[in-house]
């Protein structure tokens, strides 16, 4: 079942996402070494090499890794949480709430005032959402009814989006919003890193502090509770990991889908189906899948760039169909 | 000594009252077996017993270093060392190896991720307790009912538990399996712990528990020692049946004939 041990899975993880990390930083239209620019910046040398890698290319890749880090952790986090292999970072509309505050701000051209109008509302959009789902559930609800309130929440914040685009005051501004909203890490600079990068750590502390009790929750709620743990502060620390980590990278990266989903899918058997461990495998996974598709997305020479959701996608809901396919006879 | 007491336990849920004014007290070396129709509120009583819900009246006390304590007072990790819960029907979410289903049951003891030495020896320990060495690396999925409910049951013993809280934790198993499982809880008591069990096996209930209480309705009809509950009188006016009833050293053999009453 398991075969090989979880160290090396991880060490082999992180050595994968580093390389990665590296290929993607001295990749692209202007042929630029990374040393190089490594040395003028040691240096403090001002040169192409050193403007180019730190302003354009770092701050790409490094939020490719927040955010895939992110997806794959809270997707882990909530498939444990609700004890269901189908279920998805934006699950309790806390994604969907993320997009409207940030098309919000799109529709009403505040983006244009100053940068950072974007990324706040996202995250308010987060938080908010969080708080309507528990309002409307109830504080001491049951998961059920938070999936429901959940539901609705995401339900109202699509149709919100949909009458933002019906309104849209230029063709101009409903095609920023339709672009932002298929999730892309073109064109963001260090300032975003800065921006996201507080709420996506505290985000995952969070969410990783959780560790213990997600493992409990695969026997059930009662029987976690009956280890020793308060079901009611589980929850609301993992709710609110939640809520910062996924708000700040929609805040950065608009909607990236599937990830959440297939990278923790796929990584359970490896962890030996274990949902503390599978978090921190996610982590890597994740990372590794965004920085993968964003280098295939820089890679296609098109006179239009292809947004990094729509490859996700593209690459997820065929892949996620056969891993249904595969396992069918156990849900059946 | 007494592990748990519990006075004027109340619980309804909505309109309904699932407990009424129940007290129940357990001391160590006992196994007592809680009994009564489907309803009568066994599960709610175990589940406030266990301090997963709050009754709206009555206060459950358990032991601790100075006396008896409201279970509320009590920090959640402290009673999870003190007691431990096995639900009615737990199954894993998850395909877990049986070693980390029952390596679940250290977490009211380990702080950190990782498991010291302790959690090691109480896993081995509680593994080859039950029976399920041989099957430690095998999925909970592929085991059989008998199979899963031990190592379930080696979960509740890895926590070392003084006080078992088990939810019929017999129930759809075969006769071998549930002796073997009222063997484990049985010797738990005899070693200075103590159970308390929902059963519907009201023979087997009478071979194993040192005591037995009977409800129905969320009342305490009858209490004591098996023989002197398992009377056909009371068997007629809580189940509703009438029952051939042969009392033996070894336990109470009870033959249901025909119920006696339409529900």
């Amino acid at each position: 079942m398991q075969k090989i041990s979880f160290p090396i899975l991880i060490l082999l993880s992180a050595i994968a996402v580093a390389v990665t990390f590296l290929f993607s930083l001295s990749m692209g239209n202007a042929a630029i070494s990374v040393t190089q620019a490594v040395k003028d910046l040691l240096g403090h040398t001002e040169s192409l090499q050193q403007t180019v890698v730190w302003e354009i290319r770092l701050p790409r890749v490094l939020l490719a890794v927040l955010v895939g880090a992110t997806l794959g952790v809270a997707g882990a986090a909530m498939q444990g949480f609700l004890r269901n292999p189908l279920a998805e970072p934006g699950i309790l509309g806390v994604s969907s709430g993320a997009a409207l505050g940030a098309v919000i701000v799109l529709y009403f051209g505040l983006s244009a005032a100053a940068w950072y109008w974007l990324p706040f509302a996202s995250i308010l959009g987060a938080l908010i959402a969080l708080i309507l789902v528990y309002l409307l559930a109830g504080f001491r609800s049951s998961v059920l009814s938070l999936i429901l309130a959940g539901v609705a929440i995401q339900a109202s914040a699509l149709a919100l989006i949909s009458v933002a685009l019906n309104f849209a005051p230029s063709l101009f501004a409903m095609q920023e919003i339709v672009f932002w909203l298929m999730g892309s890490l073109a064109n963001r600079n260090i300032n975003h890193v800065y921006v996201a990068a507080p709420f996506i750590i505290v985000g995952w502390i969070l969410l990783f502090s959780r560790y213990r009790y997600l493992n409990a929750l695969s026997l059930g709620e009662e029987t976690a509770a009956s280890l020793g743990f308060n079901p009611q502060r589980e929850r609301n620390l993992l709710l609110t990991g939640l809520a910062l980590c996924i708000g700040a990278s929609v805040a950065v990266s608009g909607s990236i889908g599937f990830v959440g989903l297939v990278v923790p899918h796929l990584l359970r058997p490896l962890v030996g189906y274990h949902p503390g461990r599978l978090l921190i495998a996610s982590a890597f996974g994740g990372a590794l899948l965004v920085l993968g598709a964003d280098i295939l997305v820089r890679q296609l020479d098109i006179a239009r760039e292809l947004k990094l959701g729509v490859v996700t996608s593209l690459l997820g809901g065929p892949f996620f169909l056969m891993l249904i396919l595969k396992t069918r006879s156990r849900w059946i | 000594m007494q592990l748990l007491n519990a006075k004027n336990l109340s619980l309804s849920l909505g309109n309904k009252k699932v407990v009424d004014e129940l007290n129940i007290h357990i001391s160590s070396n006992e196994f007592v077996g809680l009994i009564g129709p489907n309803g009568a509120g066994k599960s709610s009583l175990l589940r406030m017993l266990a301090g997963l819900v709050k009754p709206n009246s009555g206060d459950v006390n358990v032991a601790a270093q100075d006396g008896l304590v409201p279970i509320e007072k009590i920090p959640a990790q402290t009673r999870a060392r003190f007691m431990a819960y096995l639900a009615q029907h737990e199954t894993p979410a998850w395909p877990l190896s049986v070693k980390n289903l029952v390596a679940l049951g250290r977490s009211p003891w380990n702080s950190a991720v990782n498991t010291s030495a302790d959690d090691d020896l109480a896993i081995t320990n509680a593994l080859s307790m039950t029976g399920v060495t041989a099957l430690a690396e095998r999925t909970v999925t592929e085991l059989s009912g008998g199979e899963l409910q031990r190592a379930l049951l080696a979960r509740v013993f890895a926590g070392n538990p003084t006080l078992i809280v088990a939810d019929e934790p017999i129930v759809a198993l075969d006769v071998y399996h549930q002796l073997h499982i009222m063997e484990l809880l049985h010797a738990h008591a005899q070693q200075g712990g103590a159970v308390i069990a929902a059963l519907h096996d009201l023979s087997l209930a009478s071979r194993f528990c040192s005591r037995l209480i009977l409800m129905n309705h969320g009342k305490l009809i009858a209490e004591g020692e098996p023989i002197n509950v398992l009377t056909p009188e009371n068997l007629a006016q809580v189940y509703g049946i009438s029952a051939h009833v042969d009392c033996r050293d070894d336990g109470v053999v009870i033959i249901p004939i025909k119920r006696i009453a339409n529900e």
